[in-house]
């Protein structure tokens, strides 16, 4: 039966699932209504050690780039900040690069939080809608003065990633359990992100797209995006920017003026 | 003004253009009918849907080749039982139907 103070139970069995250094709560109690301390402590460590694992399964990268008992020590401290919201565990971790950006001890690794990042987006771009897959035909009979007014329909699994390391190298080395070796951390990088079909797919491009990839990912047409790109790089290269979008599938269609959206 | 926007149209509609007929000249990794379901493959918390009541699906498997969970390999690798008698521990194979072994 609920006891009448069910509800402040329950609020304080939760803070305490988080809060290993406090008491376990007062009414606990055995079958034999004994105070059962112990009994919680497993449990509790039961909760967060499930988490921890969560989370490496989640940042594989993460985790082979700073080692076991690194990783782990991380992962624990995000648990017990961060508990889930969701009862969805394959979200879990959705701070969990903000968090390495912000806690001392993971800034010894400074490229960490976007290597975070990617592998977040990775899982957010495979439970991703299905997307359709680009129809070349399709811009066949447009109409060439309405291409520089078209807009892009991204795939509704494309995400992209900027770092100020090549966070796209340091990922891929990582998952192919090789060493950083040879790597020079001042170039920045953009990783893209987007699951065309069964698997997620990841690419790396030149910093200088961010600005036309965040304009046409706002919903700028084509020409708007190339005139603000131009601003801060003459050098923009348009084609080859779509280039590499359409390999990974992020463009679903090109969306042109007239309705005629084929 | 009008002269900028026309160098920019030029820019953009040959831009389009060209990466157009780079990408159709891509053949896709694999169609979509070239996939099955499989089941009882699946590495633990590596399968890609089905791990029956009460989860979530996606990486939910509890244990590792377990007959309720299924992964997506190409289309006709499921029923090769002699290409699984040599990647699966035991006279394991894949299976088009959900299996009863190996569940938690």
């Amino acid at each position: 039966m609920r006891s009448p103070n069910f509800r402040n139970d329950q609020t304080s069995f939760a803070r305490a699932l988080f809060h290993p250094d406090e008491e376990s709560p007062a009414n606990l109690v055995d079958p034999s209504g004994a105070h059962a301390p112990k009994r919680f402590g497993v449990y509790r460590n039961n909760v967060v050690v499930s988490l921890i694992d969560n989370l490496a399964s989640t940042f594989p990268a993460c985790h082979s780039l700073v080692g076991e008992e690194f990783f782990r020590a991380l992962a624990r401290e995000y648990a017990l900040n961060f508990p889930p919201s969701s009862p969805l565990m394959i979200y879990y971790g959705d701070e969990f690069s903000q968090f390495l950006n912000q806690f001392k001890p993971a800034q010894q690794v400074p490229f960490l939080a976007d290597i975070a990042d990617i592998e977040y987006k990775r899982v957010k771009s495979y439970h991703a809608a299905d997307g359709q897959r680009f129809n070349p035909a399709s811009i066949a009979d447009a109409p060439q003065d309405t291409l520089d007014s078209a807009k892009l329909k991204l795939h509704p699994s494309f995400y992209w990633s900027l770092s100020r390391f090549p966070a796209y190298q340091i990922y891929a080395r990582a998952q192919a359990g090789k060493t950083l070796e040879g790597i020079s951390f001042d170039e920045a990088e953009i990783t893209l992100i987007c699951r065309p079909e069964w698997d997620v797919q990841t690419q790396s491009i030149s910093p200088n797209n961010k600005t036309a990839l965040t304009a046409l990912a706002a919903g700028f047409s084509l020409s708007t995006s190339v005139e603000i790109a131009q601003k801060s790089d003459p050098e923009f290269d348009l084609q080859a920017l779509l280039t590499q979008l359409l390999a990974i599938g992020a463009i679903e269609r090109f969306k042109f003026k007239s309705g005629a959206t084929k | 003004m009008s002269k900028a926007k026309t160098a920019t149209s030029l820019i953009v509609a040959s831009a389009v253009t060209a990466a157009v007929a780079s990408a159709a000249s891509v053949a896709p990794a694999h169609a979509e009918g070239d996939m099955e379901k499989c089941f009882g493959v699946s590495l633990a918390g590596k399968n890609d849907c089905a791990a029956g009541p009460g989860t979530s699906c996606a990486g939910t498997s509890k244990v590792d080749y377990q007959g309720n969970a299924w992964t997506l390999v190409p289309a006709g690798l499921c029923e090769n039982t002699e290409f699984w008698a040599k990647v699966l521990p035991g006279d394991r194979a894949g299976s088009l139907e959900a299996l009863e072994r190996d569940m938690s």
